[in-house]
């Protein structure tokens, strides 16, 4: 456990783990120390999203601290407490605890018992945005009272400034530290008013983030830094065919080079255990190893086509949504228009490669990760152990900072082999890193997906039936066997969830609607991809109102106009986007703009994309993108402008270079080389503006992507004259340009 | 034993002279702010100054690196001040996850060290390392900030 000095002091705590004394200390939001230091335990992994520093602005704004103050730091926790669940990405499955009732009392029983810690689904903010203040204005409260109870003089003649209790009558002050113990022994009430918006001194202003100075001179230290006295280091390989598994492992040659100090197998892959990873991954070339046939064809790109175009002919799929009549609609339909889309499976290729560092000692297993739930790090641990055969008393999970998360980084697999390589050397600190080749061949890929579409138009142009019909492979049920064991059972919504997400309730006022989806089987291990199924469906989505404006001789943004009516936070949007992107100025026939908005994890953004058509060069270039952006109630709005050009930059390299092929069961591309990654060279212009809002804050990780995707797919179909039905946009036969600034 | 200069001080050590330099700072040396990012040349998270010029330390034998002098993140700022590079960075708060970051300071460097000035294209051109989050718009204003903090600097000393 973390070493507490003596002179620190605990408060926000629980009566319960009050009465526990001092080794409660992880159990907290926030630590007091000497010189009136504040440290706060953030239970959030910061990849990069800016959630140690939105997290401690909510407390700070309540506690009147300065998260900006020399006497600030900000750390995650390494204690699995119940007030760490992350129950705002349970409101994704319909469950609002915030709600007063016997689900979320239930809900809160159970999570409080077996918390649910983990990073993503863009829910931190969601989750944090009553409760962290709330917290900040007990603890506000507490100091307060202690400081008028010390003094004897009533809590309502005094206030507090960045840290400090004041009594104004008196002149009397006091920093929070010198009545910390005496504070954490008063129980604050249930409830206290919060600050209204015109009050915030720090929510909504641009406070500069609290991981960055760590991040200029290399003292960040990110899972993969995880460095200690006698560590060893392990590469691993997986069987490259997906779904073999190892049969036998002939290690002679590799074991014989200096510095191998051990070869483990597992199921599907084998490791090398070695003084250095260099040292460990050279020695996987050496190994000779027969595999266990899956006993499937081989699959490849094609065959996965196959068995797209199958799902989606196949009689009784899984409906989804079903709105009017749409045999009656068709009737009056004046015209029918109908396209097929399809996108590619996708890699995260994250720049820190996957990696945990594991230490087992005497029946205790300390795990360093860069994870995105140190749950998951949990429950890993104890899998590796019971595989292994040995019992553990404690795991303790430290979650480093993450370089770049966007999914993949909440996985079990890399925890699991760390632990169980760890168990084979007890009392050496081991790091387990996977090569970049395994990172990308061994992904959890985003599906790619099809999507068809029949849609009929009225006599003005505008869709009176929207029949779509999509077909992957289901995330979830992937998920849940890798992790598991447990198959989702067909028909049931949740196989289908991250298909049909996004295009399952579209915002656009239709009346007759039927949406329906098939999922398939295939040895490719699936998993959350920044915004997920939002990824596909906007693309389609998007890119099928497009082509029904275009039938109907509409600008595309007064088409959208007229359908959102009755969404006025995303007309809004509109409306912003249109004088934000100067969406009326001519513009010469080599240039186009393209236009996707979208609603995802509760936050709107329309993005209208700029794309340059060179004829001789045979380029399409997006050279620029406009951005407008409602997150309900702005926290950090710096870092939400850094979040959509980091989301517009993530779709680019989607748009122009992103797939993953198979071939003879075998994943075809294996690093940056093969999987190319937008630059700097190709970097649009970039312009984001933040709606104004008083609602209840949303999500900022993901929500930019599936509308850059789409905005960029409509640009580019504009320019060229040719709708883009499948991505990467290399497809089309054109090659990604770069831009040129003359600034 | 191999003998090079890492940020000014004399390192000494018997390793073989094919491991990369990477792995010698990062498990040898502890230096851990050059990171792993391909281990094939290409990303660029592993850069560090070797004599001055730009090296993916990945790809780089440390035999290589005998009797040179390399300058990895962790030697950028001179007696505890940042680089005018750091201080930009943290001025247009450049980084997200930040990994890539290192690499790209030392791109940076190098780049002003050669051109004191670079117009936009020409930071486009010579930055080609990866920043998966994004940040690259961020990092153009960030170079040209430091450019004119360095000019302003060297003013000032005149």
């Amino acid at each position: 456990m973390q070493n507490k000095k003596e002179e620190k002091f605990i408060v926000g705590l629980t009566a319960e783990e009050k009465k526990t004394g001092g080794e409660t200390a992880l159990n907290a939001w926030l630590e007091i120390g000497a010189g009136n230091s504040f440290t706060f335990f953030i239970p959030r992994a910061e990849m990069g999203q800016g959630i140690y520093t939105a997290l401690t602005t909510l407390i700070c704004e309540e506690l009147d601290v300065d998260p900006n103050g020399r006497n600030v730091k900000v750390t995650h926790p390494d204690a699995l407490l119940g007030e760490y669940t992350n129950f705002g990405m349970l409101e994704d499955a319909n469950i609002k605890v915030e709600q007063e009732g016997i689900v979320s009392w239930m809900v809160k029983k159970v999570f409080n018992k077996f918390p649910l810690i983990v990073t993503g689904g863009s829910s931190s903010v969601l989750d944090a945005w009553n409760r962290l203040r709330l917290t900040g204005a007990q603890t506000r409260w507490q100091f307060i009272e202690a400081a008028s109870r010390r003094w004897n003089v009533p809590a309502e003649e005094c206030a507090t400034d960045n840290g400090f209790v004041l009594h104004g009558p008196s002149g009397r002050k006091a920093g929070y530290a010198d009545v910390a113990e005496d504070a954490c022994r008063i129980d604050p009430p249930d409830h206290l008013e919060l600050k209204t918006k015109d009050q915030f001194k720090f929510i909504g202003k641009d406070i500069k983030r609290l991981d960055i100075p760590s991040k200029v001179d290399g003292s960040a230290v990110f899972g993969i830094d995880t460095e200690m006295e006698g560590m060893v280091y392990a590469a691993v390989l997986h069987a490259p065919v997906l779904g073999n598994t190892i049969k036998t492992v002939d290690a002679d040659e590799a074991e014989s080079l200096p510095g191998v100090i051990k070869v483990v197998s597992y199921d599907n892959w084998v490791a090398v255990v070695a003084t250095s990873f260099w040292t460990a991954k050279n020695a996987l070339t050496k190994l000779q190893i027969a595999y266990n046939e899956n006993g499937k064809q081989p699959l490849n790109t094609r065959s996965i086509r196959q068995d797209q175009e199958q799902a989606l002919a196949k009689k009784g799929k899984r409906q989804i949504t079903k709105k009017g009549d749409i045999k009656a609609g068709l009737k009056k339909a004046g015209r029918v228009i109908k396209e097929t889309f399809h996108t590619p499976y996708l890699a995260h290729a994250a720049m820190e490669p996957l990696s945990t560092a594991a230490f087992y000692d005497n029946g205790i297993m300390k795990l360093w990760q860069s994870s995105q739930s140190s749950t998951v790090m949990v429950l890993a641990a104890n899998r590796a152990a019971k595989a292994a055969g040995v019992k553990l008393k404690e795991v303790i999970p430290h979650v480093s900072m993450i370089g770049g998360g966007f999914g993949v980084k909440g996985e079990l697999d890399v925890p699991f082999q760390a632990s169980y390589l760890a168990i084979q050397c007890p009392g050496v600190p081991v790091k387990l890193i996977w090569p970049r080749e395994e990172d990308i061949r061994q992904d959890k890929y985003r599906p790619g997906v099809v999507s068809r579409f029949e849609v009929g138009l009225d006599e003005a142009g505008y869709p009176l039936t929207w029949s779509n019909e999509i077909a992957g492979q289901s995330i979830l049920d992937s998920l849940t066997k890798r992790s598991f064991g447990l198959p989702i059972k067909t028909g049931r919504i949740a196989k289908y969830k991250f298909t049909t997400e996004g295009a399952e309730h579209l915002y656009y006022s239709i009346p007759h609607q039927k949406i329906e989806a098939e999922v398939f089987e295939a040895p490719i291990q699936l998993g959350f991809w920044r915004s997920v199924g939002h990824s596909n469906n906007a693309f389609f989505v998007e890119s099928m109102i497009d082509m029904c404006a275009e039938s109907a001789g509409v600008d595309s943004l007064a088409y959208r106009k007229k359908l959102l009516q009755g969404q006025p936070r995303l007309l809004t949007v509109l409306t912003e986007l249109e004088a934000l992107s100067n969406w009326q100025e001519s513009r010469p026939k080599t240039h186009a703009k393209g236009l996707g908005i979208w609603h995802s994890f509760q936050s709107n953004v329309g993005v209208v994309a700029t794309a340059i058509h060179d004829h001789e060069k045979q380029t399409v270039t997006i050279s620029k993108i406009d951005c407008v952006v409602d997150c309900g109630t702005p926290i950090h709005p710096d870092n939400i402008r850094s979040q959509m050009e980091g989301s517009v930059i993530f779709a680019l390299s989607a748009f122009y270079f992103g797939e993953i092929e198979f071939e003879g069961g075998k994943v075809v591309q294996s690093n940056y080389n093969d999987y190319k990654m937008a630059k700097l060279g190709h970097t649009p212009e970039i312009s984001v503006k933040i709606v104004d809002s008083d609602h209840r804050p949303g999500g900022i990780g993901e929500p930019g992507v599936p509308p850059s995707i789409a905005a960029m797919a409509n640009a580019v179909s504009r320019v060229t004259g040719k709708r883009l039905t499948e991505l990467p946009m290399t497809k089309m036969g054109v090659k990604p340009g770069l831009p040129v600034h003359n600034d | 034993m191999i003998e090079f200069k890492v940020n000014g001080q004399c390192i000494s050590i018997d390793t073989d002279p094919e491991k990369p330099l990477l792995w010698v700072l990062r498990e040898d040396l502890t230096l851990t702010g050059t990171k792993y990012g391909c281990g094939i040349g290409n990303c660029g998270a592993c850069t560090v100054i070797i004599d001055g010029k730009l090296a993916r330390s990945c790809m780089l034998p440390v035999g290589k690196v005998t009797g040179k002098d390399v300058v990895t993140i962790e030697g950028l700022a001179e007696k505890g001040t940042l680089n005018e590079l750091q201080q930009a960075w943290i001025d247009e708060q450049v980084p997200q996850c930040g990994y890539c970051q290192s690499g790209m300071i030392l791109s940076a460097a190098v780049l002003l060290e050669t051109v004191p000035d670079p117009a936009p294209p020409e930071i486009r051109k010579k930055v080609t390392n990866i920043c998966r989050c994004g940040t690259y718009p961020r990092i153009e204003k960030a170079i040209q900030k430091a450019a004119r903090l360095r000019k302003q600097g060297g003013d000032n000393a005149k």
